[in-house]
Parts: structure tokens; sequence; C-alpha cells
């Protein structure tokens, strides 16, 4: 699924297995769960990056990272 | 803050397929993800770690991550963790179980490794079912429970893991859940740190084999039975005993300093006039 660009939520469904886990746990109401059963972040401006999904996905399929962030570590790698 | 997710990358094996064997909802994967968190915070390098686990779907933890591995027998995975410990003390050894390896199986191995008291992290993760094998149950299922090999329901009292080695000598003991995983993390890495044998009991939620069968709900429903019935060690003891229904405690339950095996043998090569351990 296509993120926004101010999205900080990262999911990577070729890994995940869809158990709501993430949807559950996140104390904002962030993801939702989409057509196909992935969650995705239904309202992203309301992520205060706490990182709970993260740490409770059973298959490391959601990062939440700010933008910012990614950009600079690409740039080092480069 | 340590991103589980991109740490994980660091430490899975490149060459295994994922997403991993476990069901949907399971919670190995985040007992898993815990784990690599202790060790990242811990500071020791790959090759300092050997994760030793025995058999079930906790044994295929050792598949996964990149340390020094070994998947042994069923249930004597302390006993080869024991070996490598006092073949090359520098070594930390973190040795992975479930409940059916550790307390049936494993049980005699996991009793006397509690009295020898050698240094070594056991990680414990209950998951109240044999649930690879087909649901049977373990000596950890709560009572009136069902189970493959129990249709009506289980008549035998179940084990409490930590009173268990408690009972049997163990210097640490701390139990968590998944649903409380950053804890959980920060009670591995207290463990691994730990001089003398310690154990850590991750409760993780079976949604296929015990919660399907139970009529335990989803897996979200069975971490929020974990939240609803944890209670904080201090807490847990104000409760009068008649009154303890479902709680339980989480949080580290002993911590003791003792002299562990290696040091008690090393007093006894030296009264016998050698100089290596």
């Amino acid at each position: 699924m296509k993120q926004k660009n101010d999205d900080p939520i990262h999911i990577f469904s070729r890994w995940c297995k869809k158990c709501g886990i993430c949807i559950a746990i996140c104390p904002k109401n962030v993801l939702e769960s989409g057509t196909a059963g992935y969650p995705y972040a239904a309202r992203p401006k309301d992520c205060i990056m706490c990182g709970l999904c993260d740490i409770h996905c059973p298959d490391y399929a959601i990062t939440v990272k700010k933008n910012s962030d990614i950009k600079e570590a690409e740039h080092e790698e480069t | 803050m340590i991103h589980t997710s991109e740490t994980m990358y660091k430490y899975l094996r490149p060459d295994k397929k994922f997403p991993h064997v476990w069901c949907a909802g399971c919670g190995i994967g985040i007992v898993m993800g815990a784990l690599v968190r202790a060790i990242e915070r811990t500071g020791f390098t790959k090759d300092e770690i050997v994760l030793v686990s025995g058999i079930g779907c906790s044994g295929r933890m050792s598949t996964y991550l990149d340390f020094n591995t070994l998947h042994t027998t069923h249930g004597r995975a302390l006993s080869f963790a024991t070996g490598i410990k006092l073949a090359n003390p520098e070594l930390n050894i973190i040795v992975v179980m479930g409940d059916g390896d550790a307390t049936a199986i494993g049980g005699n191995h996991l009793i006397h490794t509690c009295r020898r008291n050698i240094d070594l992290t056991a990680l414990i993760i209950n998951n109240n079912i044999y649930g690879m094998t087909g649901g049977q149950y373990s000596p950890t299922t709560p009572m009136e429970c069902k189970a493959s090999t129990a249709q009506y329901g289980t008549i035998e009292k179940p084990f409490d893991i930590c009173k268990l080695v408690e009972a049997c000598g163990a210097s640490f003991v701390a139990r968590s859940t998944t649903y409380h995983a950053k804890m959980l993390d920060a009670m591995l890495s207290r463990a691994i740190d730990k001089k003398g044998f310690s154990v850590v009991e991750a409760l993780s939620q079976c949604p296929v084999q015990y919660g399907r069968r139970n009529k335990k709900g989803s897996a979200v429903d069975m971490m929020m039975w974990y939240k609803d019935n944890s209670l904080s060690n201090p807490a847990f003891k104000k409760i009068p005993p008649g009154e303890v229904g479902e709680q339980f405690p989480v949080g580290i339950l002993v911590d003791l300093d003792e002299p562990d095996y290696l040091e008690r043998y090393s007093q006894i090569v030296k009264k016998a006039g050698g100089d290596r351990l």
C-alpha cells in the first residue's frame, strides 16, 4: 500500500499476517484494517511515535519513523 | 528508542524464508523481538551469544536468529547449555524453551539446573499448550481447559513455572507477557546480565491451538486478558490468598546474590591443587 509523504508508519505487507495486534494496541487509534485486511495508517497525523505497534508486531512488518530520519539515512548510504 | 523491525533485520538470518512459520497473532514473534532488543541493549556481539533451543514452536527461534545457535533434542536444551558453559565460560548462553519442553519433557533438567545455579539464562515461553504437535495439553494448561487430548477439559492442576523454579533455587526469576513487551525486554536484559541461573517466563498467546478450543477469542483478546489480569508483585501480595482468581504477578519475582556453579567449581579446583578451571 502506498504511503503518504508525511506518514511516519511504514508497513511491510509481504511479512504481515493480518493479526490485527497493531490496530488494537495503538493508543491514538491511528491504524485501521484496509480492504484486503492489511493495516494502513488512516489518521497518520494523530501518530505520537510511541512505537507500540512496532514492538508488538509478531512479524516485524511495521516501523514507525520520521521521514526526515529515513532521508538522512538514505543520504548517508549514497 | 530501539526500533524492533529495524533491529530485527540485523539479527535475522538472511537465508531463511520470511514471514516466519508461527501462526498469525502468535506471541512467539513478539518474544523474539524482545529478546533481540535485550541483546542489543546488553551490547554483546553476535559471536558472544549462544542461543540453545529445544523442540516445539519456540524451538524455531534458533533457526531464525543469527547467533551461535544449537537446536537440540526435546527437553534437553538445558543439558546441552550446561555443557557449553563448562567448556567455555566466556560465552553468554540463552536457552529458549516452551512450556512443555521446559516443564514436562525437560522437567528434571529444569529443576536440577536451578539447584545447580549455573550461569545460564532460560527463557520459557508459556503458551499453555503443545502448539506444534496438535494441541495436546501441557503441564501449564489451566484446569478445565480443553485440548486435543482433553476433550472435556483437563483435570490436572497446572504448574506455576515461576514458583517452581523459585523453590528449586534459581537466582533470578521474572515473568512478563506479550502485552508487556517493553517490560519483557527489560527483564531479559537483566537476566542476561545476572550471574547465576536466571529464568524469565514469557506468557504468550496461542490463538490457534489454545485460544480457539477454549473460546478465548482472537490474539488481541488474549493479549488484553494479560493486561486485565496481571498485577505488579507488591499489588499481588496484598490480595488475600483465598481471593486470588485468575490474576498473576508480573515483573521481577526473585533476585538473589548467590555464588554460581562455576565459582564453586573453581574453588574446588583450587582445593584440589589445580590451576585451571
